[in-house]
């Protein structure tokens, strides 16, 4: 398995990218899905996020912009990239492949052949 | 997505800050007309302009032959002198004179003929550095029709450059002479060399201004 | 009374070096704190329980600020703020004086400049000039006029030389007049036009000397012009992109009618610069 040194290497980086995959979202936005999609065993350390998305930002998997509610406040949105999308792929192949490996370690036989 | 607002990236922003620098300087170029940044490039390109140099600056001159500002300056056999414009801040080219250095005399003007007037200062070049001071001697015709010996002088020259400036007309205007003679005098006073009394001057030169007549 | 949101989004952001960037993180920071309060009350906890939930929830922030200002490099930061400062500094400066330009050369913003927006082509300068030349003094004096395009270019270090066309007049029982439009390029637009007015001189492949206007004038006592000579002057009407290319009308006069070749050359300070070869053969003097 190759030892990436950047950000979209870490699993929680996986999860912020296939949240944002399903469309633009803001920061508590995606803490309130990610609760509810994983049947709240996962709950991210809220404050750890956003140093995340920007750090994805800067790496230009996703895009941010504000945009205003009819209610007149402003929020910070985020978008993923092309880019994005397509570390989103490959991440999901390496998780893919490194739960497979696991799974045969644990049954005892050899891995696969992918 | 009207109410949308995005937010540029670091890269983003310097990428599109740099793009209008660039533009603004290249536009600011265009409107200012090629300004040159410093007077010691636009000498150098007004010497380019007319195939002459890498040159030695000499001194610069205390007030400009015209334009600006004026170096007097050496390039092999010749001598001359650059003057060049201000534009703003920035400076301009502007045009230059220059004289074929003649190495067995002491002293060359920049012009050996032409209408002295008390506006034009008189450029003279010395390949002697003994000569300290250079005294400039023309006929001139005041009002009054009789002709006068009108001597200008200047002691310590700038690093072997002399700029003799033609007095005022007393009065009246001048009938100038376009010929005139130099002396270079060394530092005790004692003359080092003159120049030959120009031919075609008005007659009766050498007996007015002649050897003897000159004798203070 | 959002004082403890206050007090987590200062202790984050203290941790954030560069300064500007503060702003927009403690926003984005006390909004999420708002929407997790805003959440958990209508779960049903009071206002300052939701509110202490949604701090807690955040974590620890000197950890969180720490992250982030990893990610927002002081120096970058301000190098980019400089740039920007710059480059709007500039734009000022350019509106500005193209505003001093208009109110100042109004009526003639057009034609002072080296860049003209009505710059004609080489062309379009070269028929200007034939026409000129078949409506001139030397064809009404009955001087028959042939034009050609010699072949013929020369490089120095800053400039590009070309003639584009030139134009020989043969007037019975007189030596032919050759007159050649001189294009020079210069690629350095602060330099402008090099100083050649009546300093270009001649000689053909016959040996003799054809000096330029300015050498004959500076050797006799008496501004006499003697027959051969070279006289070089700056073609001002027609209209180009002056800050790159410059024409000049060179002169020759008393041509020999037996010479097959004339080049054109500048020594004026003892060495020859650029040599111009024109082949006068077909199409030259009869």
């Amino acid at each position: 398995m190759k030892a990436d040194k950047n950000l979209l290497s870490g699993s929680t980086t996986l999860l912020v990218l296939s949240l944002l995959s399903t469309g633009d979202k803001y920061g508590y936005e995606m803490i309130a899905e990610l609760d509810a999609r994983s049947d709240h065993t996962f709950t991210l350390k809220e404050g750890t996020l956003y140093p995340i998305l920007h750090g994805l930002e800067k790496e230009g998997a996703v895009k941010s912009y504000t945009k205003e509610a009819d209610t007149g406040r402003t929020r910070k949105y985020y978008r993923i990239t092309r880019k994005g999308l397509k570390a989103l792929e490959e991440q999901k192949k390496e998780w893919v492949e490194f739960s497979e490996k696991v799974n045969a370690i644990l049954a005892g036989c050899a891995p696969a052949l992918a | 997505m009207k109410n949308e607002h995005p937010i540029l990236t670091r890269p983003q922003r310097f990428f599109r800050y740099a793009l209008r620098l660039v533009f603004s300087l290249f536009l600011l170029c265009i409107v200012l007309d090629f300004p040159i940044p410093t007077a010691e490039l636009a000498r150098r390109a007004t010497e380019r302009r007319y195939y002459f140099g890498p040159s030695e600056v000499l001194c610069t001159l205390e007030e400009p032959l015209s334009w600006d500002r004026s170096y007097a300056v050496r390039w092999g056999d010749w001598y001359g002198v650059v003057s060049i414009q201000r534009a703003g801040l920035f400076w301009d080219t502007g045009w230059m004179e220059t004289v074929k250095n003649d190495p067995d005399l002491p002293l060359i003007p920049l012009e050996d003929s032409f209408f002295l007037s008390q506006h034009e200062p008189v450029i003279v070049f010395s390949n002697d550095p003994v000569i300290v001071s250079v005294t400039l001697e023309f006929p001139a015709i005041p009002g009054t029709a009789e002709v006068q010996l009108i001597t200008t002088t200047q002691a310590e020259g700038n690093n072997g450059c002399f700029l003799l400036s033609i007095p005022d007309p007393d009065g009246g205007g001048w009938t100038y002479s376009s010929r005139f003679r130099l002396s270079g005098y060394d530092a005790d006073g004692k003359l080092v060399w003159r120049s030959p009394t120009p031919t075609g001057a008005p007659e009766g030169w050498d007996d007015l201004f002649g050897p003897d007549a000159l004798e203070l | 009374m959002d004082a403890s949101f206050a007090r987590y989004c200062t202790a984050v952001c203290d941790q954030v070096r560069f300064r500007p960037d503060r702003a927009a993180i403690q926003s984005e920071l006390w909004d999420h704190l708002e929407d997790h309060a805003a959440a958990l009350e209508e779960e049903g906890l009071s206002r300052e329980e939701a509110k202490a939930q949604a701090v807690e929830a955040m974590g620890d922030p000197v950890e969180v600020g720490k992250a982030l200002d990893a990610l927002h490099s002081p120096v970058a930061g301000w190098l980019l703020r400089v740039l920007g400062w710059l480059s709007n500094l500039t734009l000022a400066i350019l509106c500005l004086a193209v505003f001093c330009v208009l109110i100042s050369d109004s009526a003639n913003w057009f034609h002072n400049f080296s860049i003209d927006i009505r710059t004609q082509t080489e062309r379009q300068v070269v028929a200007h000039w034939i026409d000129d030349q078949e409506d001139g003094p030397l064809v009404a004096a009955g001087a028959t006029l042939t034009t050609f395009c010699p072949d013929t270019a020369a490089q120095t270090e800053d400039y590009s030389f070309s003639i584009p066309c030139a134009a020989c007049f043969v007037t019975e029982g007189s030596d032919p007049n050759l007159y050649v439009l001189l294009k020079v390029v210069h690629p350095l637009p602060w330099l402008r036009a090099p100083e050649l007015d009546n300093w270009i001189s001649a000689y053909d492949d016959l040996g003799n000397q054809y000096p330029s206007r300015n050498a004959v004038l500076s050797d006799s006592q008496q501004s006499q012009v003697r027959f051969p000579h070279v006289s070089t002057s700056q073609l001002s009407y027609a209209r180009y992109l002056s800050a790159f290319v410059s024409y000049y009308i060179v002169r020759i006069g008393g041509l020999d009618p037996d010479a097959a070749r004339i080049t054109l050359t500048f020594d004026r300070f003892g060495q020859r610069e650029f040599l111009l070869p024109i082949s006068l053969e077909g199409g030259g003097p009869a």
